[in-house]
């Protein structure tokens, strides 16, 4: 049973790149949750105002470089993006990542906001095999439980799959049963291109399926494209499919604008939207 | 199968216009004028394609593996299996974005295969009625749109009488 319904995506917002990348490792290679990220409060607080990305549960880090705060908008630390997170999606669940997640300043300030944070995450777990106590694996865990609460008739097709679930159910054991009964694919985003040339303005939305034989598919809906990328994993097949994106938009560039039309023309509309610098500037 | 071998086939028989880019790309051109963008395309390499890219270039067009396979070798002049799989290929854009220029496309490819289909008949061998049962299937949806309900009727026709004999 292939569910679409549900394809919960995590926020992670860090002015370390390094944890950017380390994050997308762990939740794509070790979870059912997509990503999308944000290195700055400024750029966090533009995803949240998007309706077209979804987000399920933010990861914040608590101190950011003043380079990347916004301080027109009042953003100026991870409990801000936080605090305006409750405001724009309260359904999402909150988490705090951070080497000072155990300052006591911070922990009033998040009181004093009413923050509902979840879990205040050692940033240090980051550096060693954490198993489930990883933020990658508690993130999940408690994503797929909340659905099993939101969603009573879960339970009852769960059992009828034969998964046996007593109360309260066991968190590992719900997780494992609802990733195995639903088998929804990986929504995550494409958010940069391996080409300076190129810049994404705004999140391409990706399903990622594990097919039959293991290896995972990646698809574009919202851009009409004709091919998938495909690979052995979710960074693979998202690679390959950014390849096939890099390598239409320089096609349709070398087109002259004249014999565009059709299916082109609205393809070539379609990567305005997210990408500039190589669909047709230089023409207009 | 040969990489070379795959890209013979999809430059001469399918008639597709070779690019080497981040990956040796494939695109579809009518009369001098790009329709389909990057068709298909293959990882940089020698040898033999792995089994993961003979599937994913059979898919790329719309066909099965053992039929791409097939086409490679297949007695049929080149234009039927070039109209095969290009048909099938401008089939799997949203018929709600077709617009007139996609439709002149889709019509000339579909007259293309029926002339083909009236004059080399008896050389269709099984496997390339069942991909062209499918591909007609495929654009009967399309017979409501006065665009292309003429072709798409032809085609039909042409199907049926072959099942027949």
């Amino acid at each position: 049973m292939t569910d679409t319904t549900y394809l919960p995506t995590v926020l992670v917002i860090d002015d370390d790149p390094a944890v950017h990348k380390y994050m997308r490792r762990r939740f794509h290679a070790e979870t059912s949750v997509g990503l999308v990220q944000a290195r700055s409060l400024r750029d966090a607080k533009a995803l949240m105002d998007s309706s077209e990305v979804k987000i399920h549960a933010v990861i914040a880090d608590l101190f950011f470089d003043p380079a990347y705060c916004d301080p027109e908008n009042d953003l100026n630390d991870g409990l801000d993006i936080l605090a305006y997170s409750l405001e724009k999606r309260p359904e999402a669940t909150q988490y705090v990542l951070s080497i000072f997640s155990e300052m006591d300043p911070e922990h009033h300030k998040a009181e004093r906001l009413k923050l509902p944070i979840q879990t205040w995450f050692q940033k240090l777990y980051q550096r060693s095999d954490a198993g489930a106590q990883a933020p990658w694996a508690q993130v999940e865990r408690d994503l797929l439980r909340k659905r099993f609460s939101e969603d009573p008739s879960l339970k009852v097709r769960l059992e009828e799959m034969g998964y046996s679930l007593h109360e309260p159910p066991d968190p590992m054991v719900l997780s494992e049963s609802i990733r195995g009964a639903l088998r929804f694919p990986i929504r995550t985003y494409i958010q940069s291109l391996d080409d300076p040339k190129y810049q994404i303005i705004r999140p391409i939305e990706v399903l990622c399926t594990k097919e039959a034989s293991d290896q995972v598919t990646a698809t574009a809906p919202r851009l009409g494209l004709l091919a998938d990328g495909v690979g052995e994993s979710v960074d693979e097949a998202l690679s390959n499919l950014s390849s096939y994106i890099l390598d239409l938009v320089e096609v349709l560039r070398e087109e002259p604008a004249s014999d565009v039309s059709g299916y082109l023309h609205t393809l070539q509309d379609r990567l305005r939207l997210y990408i500039r610098g190589g669909v047709t500037d230089e023409k207009e | 199968m040969k990489r070379n071998e795959a890209e013979r086939c999809l430059t001469g028989k399918l008639g597709l216009e070779r690019k080497d880019r981040r990956h040796i790309t494939f695109d579809l051109r009518l009369d001098g004028k790009l329709v389909l963008p990057i068709a298909v395309r293959l990882s940089h390499g020698s040898g033999e394609l792995t089994g993961h890219e003979l599937g994913s270039l059979a898919k790329d067009l719309g066909l099965r593996e053992a039929e791409f396979s097939s086409c490679v070798g297949c007695s049929v002049s080149r234009d039927c299996v070039y109209a095969c799989v290009i048909t099938r290929l401008l089939r799997r854009i949203d018929p709600l974005i077709q617009s007139d220029s996609d439709i002149r496309n889709l019509v000339k490819i579909a007259d293309l295969l029926a002339d083909n289909m009236n004059t080399h008949h008896s050389r269709w061998n099984g496997l390339e009625t069942k991909i062209l049962d499918r591909l007609t299937n495929d654009l009967i949806v399309l017979r409501g749109d006065y665009r292309i309900a003429a072709t798409v009727e032809r085609l039909l026709k042409l199907t049926t009488n072959r099942a027949n004999k």
